[in-house]
């Protein structure tokens, strides 16, 4: 009776600790591919935002990461594509961004420019 | 009863590696996870303490700060790590949205403060551009009546010139007439002078009355005899042969004073003139005929040439 117990113990260990590790490891594939989905998507808007052009350094490493996330989906390990894709998302959408920014500081510095320029031709004008 | 301490037992094992892992921060990963941590703790609240971040990208910071938190209770060095690598790049990018959305901000007011430019600057223009065509209204106007005033000038000129030379052309045209008139009285020269004949119908026979016929030429003559007021006049009265010698005598001189007294009543000096009668003495054709006497039945009128008396050129 006693050992009964301890064999269905001893069961209930091994799929006590088995059974989180199964599902963990069949359940890590769709996360992955949707974080993977997050990444390419913001990827792609940075790059709309022009981060080529005006920020190409931190473009260049979400699209590094990106890859990565690729390779690591391609070679099944979910962990991995996880995390990388994750962070190519972050640092995409930190490149986007910045060349929004730039973008803008660009318009700001050509109106202030041309706001100077209307205003002498404004002072040269009789009042 | 033994069942518990007996799983107990089983589990330690597992739960010791992590254990030492939580709380034992020696190891690298752990020292670089937490470096990472500090990064983004740091990174939030530099955008946390950002007027424009706390104004423009709320949403941004709330996700940045949901982020750091979730790094902060990580469980092991590896979530900690990637988790605070989340957490610094989030708190960046409010910070970055911050600055992006406070330049937005400014580019409008700075798009207002050009509309402003312009309208001012177009208002301007438009000011001078009325004030230069005013003044090309009054120069205009300056030099139209300039020009009005100098063609009145000329008009007038014209009109003085033109009233000048009708003057001219009628004084002209006296003078002509008054020569014609006199040539009209038939005055022929001769070396007593310019001698006109007033023609013998004047007077009828025996009479010394100047027909009315006559008085168109005593009138010529009364004229041009005051346009000449340095010429004087001998007037010869002349008869036919008919009638007795002292008669005809008297009968000339009657006509020649006749002649004289309508001149003197149109305002001819009367010392200006002087008078014989000459009776049938000087006929100028014979009177054996009717025609020839009523050509001998005369007056004639010498005009005098300047400086020279009656008597010099009397008969």
């Amino acid at each position: 009776m006693k050992q009964t117990i301890r064999r269905i113990a001893r069961g209930l260990v091994w799929i006590a600790i088995g059974t989180p590790l199964a599902a963990g490891c069949s359940s890590n594939a769709p996360l992955a591919s949707t974080k993977l989905a997050q990444a390419e998507r913001a990827v792609d808007e940075a790059q709309q935002a022009g981060a080529a052009v005006s920020v190409p350094v931190e473009l260049r490493t979400a699209e590094d990461k990106l890859k990565a996330a690729r390779a690591a989906m391609a070679n099944k390990d979910y962990d991995q594509a996880i995390k990388v894709a994750e962070q190519a998302a972050v640092d995409a959408d930190y490149a986007r961004a910045r060349a929004a920014n730039e973008r803008v500081k660009r318009m700001a510095d050509e109106m202030r420019a041309n706001i100077q320029t209307l205003r002498q031709e404004l002072d040269r004008l009789p009042q | 009863m033994t069942l518990v301490p007996s799983l107990l037992r089983r589990l330690v094992p597992g739960l010791v590696p992590l254990a030492v892992l939580a709380g034992c921060a020696s190891s690298a990963p752990e020292q670089a996870a937490r470096a990472q941590l500090t990064k983004a703790q740091t990174a939030y609240r530099q955008a946390q303490s950002d007027p424009n971040v706390q104004a423009h990208a709320q949403l941004q910071l709330a996700d940045a700060q949901k982020a750091v938190q979730a790094a902060e209770q990580a469980q092991n060095a590896e979530d900690m790590q990637q988790l605070g690598y989340l957490a610094e790049k989030k708190a960046q990018t409010a910070s970055v949205v911050g600055a992006m959305r406070k330049t937005e901000q400014d580019t409008q007011m700075m798009g207002r403060e050009t509309q402003d430019i312009l309208l001012q600057k177009r208002d301007r223009e438009l000011k001078a551009a009325l004030a230069d065509a005013d003044q090309a209204r009054a120069s205009a106007e300056a030099r139209a009546r300039d020009a009005e005033a100098k063609a009145r000038e000329a008009e007038q000129a014209r009109a003085q010139a033109e009233q000048a030379r009708q003057t001219a052309e009628a004084e002209q045209a006296k003078t002509a007439a008054l020569a014609k008139e006199l040539a009209d009285l038939k005055a022929q020269q001769t070396n007593r002078g310019l001698v006109l004949t007033v023609g013998d119908v004047l007077f009828a026979t025996g009479r010394a009355e100047v027909a009315a016929g006559g008085m168109r030429s005593i009138d010529k003559l009364a004229e041009w005899l005051k346009k000449n007021p340095t010429r004087n006049l001998l007037i010869e009265g002349h008869t036919d042969n008919t009638g007795p010698e002292d008669f005809n005598m008297k009968l000339s001189q009657q006509r020649a004073e006749a002649v004289r007294d309508q001149l003197v009543s149109r305002g001819v000096g009367a010392d200006r003139i002087t008078t014989k009668g000459y009776g049938p003495k000087y006929p100028v054709v014979a009177n054996d005929s009717a025609s020839g006497r009523q050509q001998n039945r005369r007056v004639e009128v010498v005009v005098l040439n300047e400086g020279a008396t009656a008597e010099s050129v009397a008969r």
